[in-house]
């Protein structure tokens, strides 16, 4: 978190440097686990002239995700020594690099440990700010640059909505603490509604939600370690955390949860039928990614704030794995089009096994944790008695198999298409992976204590229960809801496999329904045109500038006129 | 002539009038040297007003009256928190500027004008503050702004300045007859112009003619002040002015000339408003404050000149503290502190990143001569720090925590919440714009920074003094320290916002 020192070293060391300072960031993350507090702990008076404050909070929900940012965020540092050594070499500034990633880091920590919902704001920006540099870092790419703007100005349309919401607690308690708030519970109004709404609207923009979703796949344009920890998993989460985050003060109004719910099973769906034409393997992973966030929505939706945070974890562990086989796979051919890869598990054995790992994760295979937090996550929205949203939500996991292996097959298996020698990264790459992949087989485990951490800290308005290992098992072996999805999932994937070919080739074709997928759905022509729209608008306002006195006093008089009406027409109380 | 009570307020202003006489006479004298006495001259004398605003704020702090009067009372002046807290910022202003012309403006002639005007208008700005009745309020209105036309043309070489300080100087002429109009039909029917007693004098002499009458007195002031403070659709002038000034004087401009004719504008109504039609007032000026967010963001978006693009971002700030102002007045009901609070910090707040923002096109235009964007595109990257501190004073003024510009912000919209109902409405409004202001702030970014091809007059670049330099990046620090510990800023903006809404309030 001490960033600028690393300004003042240069060259090689700063990559290094940068790995001491992750690593001790990541101690220090994980000691939090064992500090696990209910209630506020530090409070600053930022202006107490009007009892703003701030203060930091260490119970379970932060200091889980605290502690995925600070592990994964070392892995990843360890994981850029090697991976972003040519970086310097085509004259982009590895101090940059690495002081901002560990600002990020510091920051996204900040953002999960605050109760001040003004503190949270502000890691909020920060983080967004972060990943505006970052996604731009290759600057002397057009398309970089590009993305990195659409990423701050889409993610800023949404961090309005956190504005609003802060604005609207403050006006309905007069308080800013999220903590203070729950305790409060203040009735349902115009304002919550309002602050509902904004809290909304800020999750939706930073984890990527329809109809905010555009920026994430374009921001793919940033170093692959950067789309590894800020674009799948941290950044993006803080979205959903701030859902669960806020979860008690808005249950109360009839039609919060539902629209959560809607929205991520929506986006859960739309995302990974997106996924399915895209030949840029990184992109494939961010819609893949922005499915997943989706399910975490609908966990929240439906008030299951275990199965969401579960998810959350599970899902930042396989997907930070998958983004960062796929940098080694992407360093070794240069290339991220998925046409022109194939058969690579033979040259790069490691990296194809670790990919494996978090594919098996990903499609929900059982014994990986992404199979367990998912089932959990169905579990929860069927038991909310959304059964329809459960239905689209065991849909989306086969459209979610579908894509996931249509990525690993043209990847590591069937014919090689590329002429370059692919091979396994050196070990600073390698380590991270392996660490990776042994999370990813293991978290699930570690349910029991997961569960009773959230229960210990969190107030009753959380609702959390406890939930043991193997309660989870019991209960998920058992439900027929997922015994079925199984079976129904290995019938369709055998299919799938029957007739890979003619399907593959037809979502390559840019034909009917792979080129709608293949446009995403026109959302970024829309925006675009929203966007000309304004500046049209603001070209007709700016006639109204003739740099000529004579309209300049026209203005006057007839702002003057104006102004005079009104007083006049007020004072006989025609204008109440 | 009779001097009543403490004549050390008095002093900053005739320490700066002495100050620009000196820096005239002595910069004519030096011949080669002008732009070290002079400017010399201008920076001594406004660090030794600055020091006597200091000495004065400590013994205010004390209790000790601080007021002055002679004529038997017709002439007042006075300082209170607010006099304070506008004192200040101007005076910084004038200091900083100063040290940064010294080097901008070498190569221009007739600097030892230049400075004296500086000091005449920080003089002036320091006379509203002060000023504690109606008419001593105006001749130093009118101070400021003589003094402006005269450096909107300073570079009287070239077309553009002339024509444009002399529509500013029209415009700004008839602004000031419809304030004056409006000032005698106060002193008709109050028969005084003491801010303190024009209420009581309403009251007495005309109690039954007093609403339609006063109301029209308070919107003539409204739009005479109102010109000059840039109030849309006041503020045609604006944009052509400031650009067309040198740019350490559109920096001062934008950063304080056109927020001290809104606080003149203020103390102007808030006799009125005491009577309980504070009311009305918040909701008219509220109803400004967004079509001036509206026009002034819209038209930004379109600018390709960064002069330009700067100056409509001032109409768009300026709705902002109106806003803030309007809220502490009240919309349909009681006011809160916290609008005036806003309104105040956002003053406090925008003079040093707009004017931050101001001095970087300076350095850029330095540099490479010109403030056409698609000219400097990659120009970050050869001016590093120039780059950076653009980059985050722009940042500051689209509202991103953590700095100045998002704790007013914050400010502003909590009290919009507090009031409610048409509170909320207006809020919405601010929101929106401060979206708008995101689409092209970060632009500008982008093509100073990120740019790929470099502009054609990016690659022989000149470098920019120190003194340049040292300034911008005093003033970016100012903009994250005050967002940071916004206490420290509290500390001048808390005690001016309080002693407003007992004014307004009528307690």
């Amino acid at each position: 978190m001490l960033t600028p020192l690393v300004y003042a070293v240069r060259r090689k060391a700063v990559a290094w440097f940068a790995v001491f300072f992750a690593l001790i960031t990541c101690v220090f993350s994980l000691l939090l686990l064992w500090n696990i507090q209910s209630g506020a702990v530090i409070a600053y008076d930022w202006i107490p002239q009007y009892g703003i404050s701030v203060a930091l909070n260490l119970d379970a929900l932060g200091v889980y995700v605290a502690v995925v940012a600070g592990t994964i965020g070392f892995l990843v540092v360890l994981y850029s020594v090697k991976y972003m050594e040519h970086a310097e070499h085509e004259g982009y500034s590895l101090a940059k690099y690495y002081s901002l990633t560990l600002l990020f880091i510091g920051s996204m920590i900040g953002l999960a440990l605050s109760d001040s919902i003004i503190l949270v704001y502000i890691f909020w920006e920060l983080v967004g700010f972060c990943s505006f540099i970052l996604i731009a870092y290759y600057y002397k790419d057009q398309r970089a640059v590009r993305a990195g703007t659409k990423a701050f100005v889409v993610t800023r349309i949404g961090d309005t909505g956190l504005f609003v919401a802060i604005v609207a607690l403050w006006g309905s308690t007069q308080s800013t603490s999220i903590a203070k708030i729950v305790t409060l519970a203040p009735p349902q109004s115009m304002l919550l509604a309002l602050a509902g709404f904004g809290v909304l609207l800020g999750a939706i923009g930073k984890s990527a939600q329809f109809p905010l979703h555009v920026w994430l796949p374009d921001a793919m344009e940033a170093p692959t370690t950067i789309s590894a920890l800020i674009h799948a998993a941290t950044m993006v989460n803080a979205g959903v955390y701030l859902i669960a985050r806020t979860y008690p003060i808005f249950s109360i109004i009839s039609w919060w949860p539902s629209v959560v719910l809607i929205i991520g099973t929506f986006t859960a769906f739309f995302a990974a039928t997106l996924a399915l034409a895209e030949r840029d393997l990184k992109r494939v992973l961010a819609y893949a990614t922005v499915s997943q966030l989706g399910y975490m929505f609908s966990a929240a939706g439906a008030g299951a704030i275990l199965a969401c945070e579960f998810h959350l974890v599970s899902h930042a562990l396989f997907k930070a794995l998958l983004f960062l086989g796929a940098g080694a796979v992407i360093r070794s051919v240069h290339t991220r089009d998925m046409y022109e890869m194939g058969g690579l598990a033979k040259h790069m054995k490691l990296t194809s096994a670790t990919f494996l790992v978090g594919t098996l994760a990903a499609t929900g295979i059982p014994l990986f944790n992404g199979f367990w937090s998912k089932e959990l996550v169905l579990d929860s929205t069927y038991a909310s008695g959304y059964a329809g949203a459960t239905g689209v939500l065991v849909l989306t996991t086969f459209v979610t198999a579908a894509y996931s292996w249509r990525m690993y097959y043209l990847v590591f298996l069937g014919k090689k298409r590329t002429s370059i020698w692919a091979h396994d990264p050196p070990y600073e790459m390698s380590v991270p992976l392996i660490i990776l992949s042994i999370a990813t087989l293991t978290s699930w485990l570690l349910v029991g204590g997961f569960s009773s951490g959230l229960v210990y800290s969190l107030s009753h308005a959380y609702g959390v229960e406890l939930l043991t290992l193997m309660q989870m098992i019991e209960t998920t072996l058992f439900s027929p809801l997922v015994i079925g999805s199984i079976i129904s999932l290995i019938i369709i994937l055998g299919l799938a496999f029957g007739y890979k070919d003619k399907m593959l080739q037809f979502l390559r074709d840019d034909r009917g329904i792979a080129k709608v997928l293949k446009r995403g759905y026109w959302f970024d022509d829309l925006y675009s045109a929203a966007g000309r729209g304004v500046l049209v608008v603001g070209r007709t306002v700016s006639l109204s500038q003739t740099g000529d006195v004579n309209y300049n006093f026209a203005w006057i008089v007839l702002g003057g006129i104006v102004l005079l009406l009104i007083l006049l027409l007020w004072n006989i109380g025609v204008i109440v | 002539m009779m001097l009543n009570g403490n004549a050390v307020v008095l002093y900053p202003i005739l320490v700066l009038l002495l100050g620009a006489l000196l820096s005239y006479i002595l910069g004519k004298v030096a011949k080669r040297y002008t732009k070290y006495v002079s400017g010399g001259v201008a920076a001594a004398a406004s660090s030794s007003a600055m020091g006597l605003f200091l000495f004065m704020s400590q013994r205010a702090a004390v209790g000790e009256s601080l007021s002055v009067s002679f004529i038997s009372g017709g002439v007042q002046f006075a300082l209170n928190p607010l006099a304070l807290f506008l004192s200040l910022i101007g005076i910084f202003h004038s200091f900083i500027l100063g040290l940064y012309s010294i080097r901008y403006m070498e190569h221009e002639t007739g600097l030892e004008k230049y400075f004296a005007l500086m000091l005449l208008m920080t003089a002036g700005i320091i006379g509203i503050a002060l000023a504690q009745d109606l008419f001593d309020m105006y001749v130093f209105f009118e101070l400021m702004a003589v003094a402006s036309f005269a450096l909107v043309a300073f570079q009287k070489q070239r077309w553009e300045p002339i024509e444009a300080g002399t529509k500013y100087a029209i415009m700004s002429t008839v602004g000031s007859i419809i304030a004056l109009f409006g000032i005698s039909t106060i002193f008709l029917y109050a028969g005084t112009l003491q801010f303190d007693k024009i209420g009581a004098g309403l009251n007495a002499t005309a109690p039954g003619a007093i609403t339609t009458t006063i109301l029209m007195a308070g919107g003539l002031m409204i739009i005479g002040f109102g010109v000059k403070a840039a109030v849309v659709p006041f503020h045609t002038w604006l944009p052509d002015a400031h650009s067309a000034a040198p740019i350490p004087i559109h920096a001062f401009l934008s950063g304080i000339v056109i927020q001290s004719a809104l606080v003149a504008l203020i103390k102007a109504i808030q006799p009125l408003a005491a009577l309980g039609v504070a009311l009305s007032f918040g909701l008219t000026l509220a109803l400004f404050a967004s079509v001036s967010m509206f026009v002034g963001n819209l038209i930004a978006l379109k600018q390709r000149d960064l002069k330009r693009m700067l100056a409509y971002s001032s109409i768009a700030q300026m709705g902002y503290i109106l806003l803030g102002f309007a809220f502490g007045m009240g919309i349909g009901g009681h006011g809160v502190e916290l609008g005036f609070t806003g309104g105040l910090y956002q003053i406090l707040g925008h003079a040093y990143m707009k004017s931050g923002a101001f001095l970087c096109v300076g350095g850029i235009m330095y540099a490479i001569g010109t403030s056409d964007l698609e000219k400097m595109r990659g120009v970050g990257r050869t001016l590093p720090l120039i780059g950076l501190s653009y980059s985050l004073l722009a940042l500051a003024l689209s509202g991103l925590p953590p700095t100045v510009g998002f704790v007013s912000e914050l400010l502003i919209c909590m009290a919009g919440a507090t009031i409610r109902g048409w509170g909320l409405v207006f809020v919405v409004i601010l929101i929106i714009n401060i979206v708008l202001s995101v689409g092209y702030y970060v632009p500008t970014i982008n093509t100073i920074m990120f740019s790929q091809k470099m502009g054609n007059k990016v690659k022989d670049v000149k470098p920019v003094p120190r003194l340049m330099v040292g300034a911008i990046l005093l003033m970016t620090a100012i903009t994250l320290v005050l967002g940071i510990y916004p206490q420290l800023g509290m500390k001048i903006v808390q005690p001016a916002a309080e002693y407003l809404f007992h004014l307004f309030s009528g307690s």
